[in-house]
């Protein structure tokens, strides 16, 4: 019965995902355009090679199909979990939710250190399209779920003029609540992305630990932005602004690192997993 | 008479002629005008103005209003056994598109509108012969009729879901869903990485040789598709590169054929 709900539950997210143009397209897309303009030409080359398309276009690829018989496994990929302390990440949760940083793991275990030329093509190809999709994934502010027994109070929903909101399709689909619903990719990217070198240096600097705790960051301000039971359509000017300082700032860091792990397996380098390696 | 026949050969579905979503058209044209030689570039520009970019779609506005309503029978193609075209009359891409050919050859002699029209339809008619909507195999009647099919819309196993969908349309608009807020550039962008390296292949041959290719590309579908039929995710997702495919053809001929025409 448990597991109907839930993949009930899945299957109308994703709906709503697919209907609101939310972060599975246009923010996922975002980012991974962000990404591939800031990929060194070798990474570009090597990732066009592999790919036979642009960072973007497969950037909802696991949205799309996760659906499929073929690629069940890959439904539950998609969202991470905080530590109990509500600071650190949790790196090796295998619970459905929370697995999406264990595959960004494996993932550049099996492909970091030039080990992907070892690998068939295809098999390259894959792991490289579910990457461009975890690494946006990781950012989401909504993908990072707390535990209940440490954070009870974040388990609540929004309202829009009256009518219940999940808290989590508020911010799966905050360009969109954000009137930016249409932008396109090089809309964002030439009027938001305006990083400094020095912040994305930060951004790309530390291990996978290091952008857990990050990621736990994003998903606490979430919270404190958009608060239990609150009417989205009635946001105050100061919450607006703070809604989309933190969208904008998702997917620039989930792009400028997209880019930084493509750039690091293609020059045969990895990202260390652990500050204590 | 004729106009109330064609209206309602058109409301009937007879001659649907299918465009792809506009933004595709319209980064087809853009990466088409890239390709062009500079005299070609420049005529595009002198009869069509320099907005060029959205000239697409013309035809289907026009049948809109009322005008124009022979053109949905332009942008049909047919193949016989063999996978040769069928080119009995002018009602067809294929003839019309070697007439405009020879009208944008022979501008000289022709006022503005005739070489505006016959450009319209290089771009346009270029675009329609490579949508699989537009394309009737006589080995599959099928083809030449809007069926209905079955999509699936997600789920497992016996819990998945279909929606009732029409076959031409699917093939208009049925790949623009994952790629939706995508700019005509970035459509631009993609058909470059993902099939430029076949652009010296795709531009070469005539007009007939493309509607046999396309008819190569098409006719594995109709081994399986048909009234009725059931397509899932994992195949929509694999023809999508087909659809891409086409987009990209037909780009990379609307180069050719301006180029060819404006030598």
């Amino acid at each position: 019965m448990k597991k109907i709900l839930i993949i009930t539950i899945a299957f109308v997210g994703a709906l709503g995902v697919y209907n609101a143009k939310a972060w599975g397209h246009q923010a996922h897309g975002t980012t991974a355009y962000i990404a591939e303009q800031h990929l060194t030409p070798e990474a570009k080359k090597k990732a066009h090679y592999y790919l036979k398309h642009t960072l973007p276009y497969y950037a909802s690829w696991m949205d799309a199909w996760k659906f499929s018989t073929k690629f069940r496994q890959v439904n539950s990929w998609h969202t991470g979990v905080a530590m109990e302390d509500g600071v650190n990440y949790n790196m090796k949760s295998s619970k459905f939710p929370g697995r999406v940083m264990r595959h960004l793991v494996k993932a550049l275990a099996e492909l970091g250190d030039g080990k992907y030329k070892n690998l068939p093509d295809s098999v390259v190809r894959q792991r490289l399209i579910n990457m461009i999709h975890y690494v946006g994934d990781l950012h989401c502010p909504c993908h990072i779920n707390f535990p209940k027994e440490t954070f009870p109070h974040y388990r609540y929903s929004l309202n829009n003029n009256g009518k219940r909101l999940s808290f989590h399709r508020y911010w799966d689909g905050s360009l969109a609540w954000q009137g930016r619903g249409e932008w396109t990719y090089e809309e964002f990217a030439t009027l938001v992305d305006k990083v400094s070198p020095e912040q994305v240096a930060v951004w790309q600097s530390g291990t996978l630990e290091d952008w857990g705790r990050d990621i736990v960051k994003l998903g606490h301000r979430a919270h404190e932005i958009t608060t239990e039971g609150m009417d989205v359509s009635k946001m105050t000017k100061e919450q607006k602004a703070a809604s989309i300082a933190l969208t904008d700032e998702a997917i620039l860091m989930g792009g400028y690192r997209l880019a930084y792990v493509l750039n690091t397996i293609f020059s045969d380098g990895n990202i260390k997993t652990y500050n204590e390696e | 008479m004729k106009k109330i026949f064609l209206a309602l050969a058109l409301i009937c579905g007879v001659y649907t002629a299918q465009a792809w979503n506009w933004v595709y058209d319209q980064a087809a044209l853009l990466l088409a005008y890239e390709n062009m030689t500079p005299a070609a570039q420049t005529e595009l520009k002198k009869y069509l103005g320099e907005d060029y970019s959205k000239q697409v779609q013309t035809f289907q506005k026009a049948r809109k209003a009322g005008n124009l309503l022979e053109s949905a029978e332009w942008e049909q193609i047919s193949l016989d056994m063999d996978l040769k075209p069928v080119v009995a009359d002018d009602k067809n891409a294929i003839a019309q598109l070697e007439m405009a050919v020879e009208v944008v050859k022979n501008r000289a002699t022709k006022s503005n509108e005739e070489v505006a029209l016959a450009m319209h339809k290089l771009i346009e008619l270029t675009i329609a012969m490579h949508n699989v909507g537009n394309i009737s195999l006589e080995e599959f009647p099928y083809s030449k009729e809007d069926f209905e099919f079955q999509q699936s819309a997600g789920g497992y196993g016996k819990k998945e879901k279909f929606r009732t969908r029409k076959w031409k349309h699917f093939w208009s608009y049925g790949f623009s869903v994952f790629h939706s807020v995508w700019s005509a550039d970035m459509h631009v962008r993609e058909l470059k990485v993902c099939r430029g390296r076949n652009k010296e292949q795709y531009m070469a041959g005539s007009i007939r040789d493309w509607a046999t290719d396309m008819g190569k590309v098409v006719k594995p579908l109709y081994e399986w598709a048909g009234p009725d039929c059931y397509l899932s995710r994992l195949a929509h997702s694999q023809y999508e590169e087909l659809y891409l495919d086409g987009v990209a053809r037909a780009s990379y001929r609307i180069a050719a054929l301006f180029n060819e025409a404006t030598k």
